[in-house]
């Protein structure tokens, strides 16, 4: 084996750690696929503080509140998205879903160290996403929303299985891999 | 021995700053070319919710990312110009880009002991300099966005 092609075998194994994007506003975020439960359109989902899934309360969340944006719209791409970690659950309204990504973990770009206020709690890193970036978001804060919040949840009963309603061609090849 | 002393209180008496020259919402500024990474075209910035003054978006260039300072922002005034051209100032943290004026920067070398006190408030400088039109503050590139 040539090093060239040894090479090419470490490559395989660097850790790959996948995204699933979302936009908010014109902004793009990244949530860790591992933190992601499901997508429900605003058909399925409602107007509901919270979201009750297979017996599963997921409390809403501003994230664009937080984030100091403006609230996700009502559109036909609008989704739900269901979050939940450590047996804490959460649901964010998101204005779109682009899709799935599959990132090394070495192409996850710290956030500039120019950035020195409480984004740095914010943020995991900066995700190249096509021509632009995408920021990712830091699951522990994302979700501490919700332990405070007034609906927040925080047990440790079994985790609900991965659900996704949306069945749009965009979606189906996003989410199965 | 005794030329290379007065050799070097010629250079010490002499010395010159090179300087950069640009304008952002029509006032002009200066920065040391020793604090200037390039000078490029402006392709617009990505926005990130930030609470850090001035700082609350990024700009992509291939597979980096800088942080972008708003430095119109922090002088009150808006860029000019549809060509918006891109200052990349050098920082101890990494490069940032500011965002300047579409008038074409220009070189300047100024004897340093011109280099006066700048007496304004609004921007951290190592001084100014008078030319024939007013004072121009020499920014100070590489503490940008560190208050």
């Amino acid at each position: 084996m040539s090093l060239r092609g040894r090479g090419i075998g470490s490559a395989a194994h660097v850790p790959i750690e996948r995204f699933l994007i979302v936009g908010i506003d014109t902004r793009k975020f990244a949530l860790s696929s591992e933190l992601v439960q499901g997508l429900l359109t605003m058909e399925e989902s409602g107007s509901v503080s919270t979201l009750t899934v297979q017996g599963q309360e997921y409390p809403s969340l501003d994230l664009g509140g937080q984030l100091g944006l403006g609230q996700a719209g009502d559109g036909p791409e609008t989704r739900m998205v269901l979050l939940a970690q450590a047996g804490i659950r959460a649901c964010i309204r998101v204005d779109q879903v682009h899709g799935l990504v599959e990132v090394e973990r070495t192409r996850v770009l710290p956030l500039p160290r120019q950035f020195r206020s409480e984004e740095r709690n914010w943020y995991v890193g900066l995700i190249l996403y096509g021509d632009g970036v995408a920021i990712g978001l830091h699951a522990r804060w994302l979700l501490s929303g919700a332990m405070q919040g007034e609906g927040g949840l925080l047990n440790q009963s079994q985790p609900v299985p991965l659900r996704l309603s949306d069945t749009s061609d965009r979606m189906r090849k996003g989410i199965a891999c | 021995m005794l030329r290379g002393a007065v050799g070097r209180q010629r250079q010490a008496t002499s010395q010159l700053c090179h300087l950069l020259v640009f304008s952002v919402g029509g006032r002009r500024l200066a920065v040391k070319t020793e604090e200037i990474g390039g000078i490029s075209a402006w392709v617009g910035s990505i926005p990130i919710p930030s609470c850090t003054p001035f700082i609350s978006s990024i700009i992509r260039r291939g597979q980096a990312v800088f942080p972008v300072f708003d430095l119109a922002g922090m002088l009150k005034v808006r860029v000019k110009g549809e060509l918006r051209l891109c200052l990349m100032a050098k920082q101890a943290d990494g490069a940032m880009a500011i965002c300047i004026d579409e008038e074409m920067p220009v070189l300047h070398s100024l004897d340093a002991a011109k280099i006066q006190a700048y007496r304004g408030n609004d921007i951290d400088t190592v001084g100014c300099f008078t030319d024939e039109f007013e004072d121009v503050p020499i920014i100070a590139a590489s503490r940008l966005g560190a208050a």
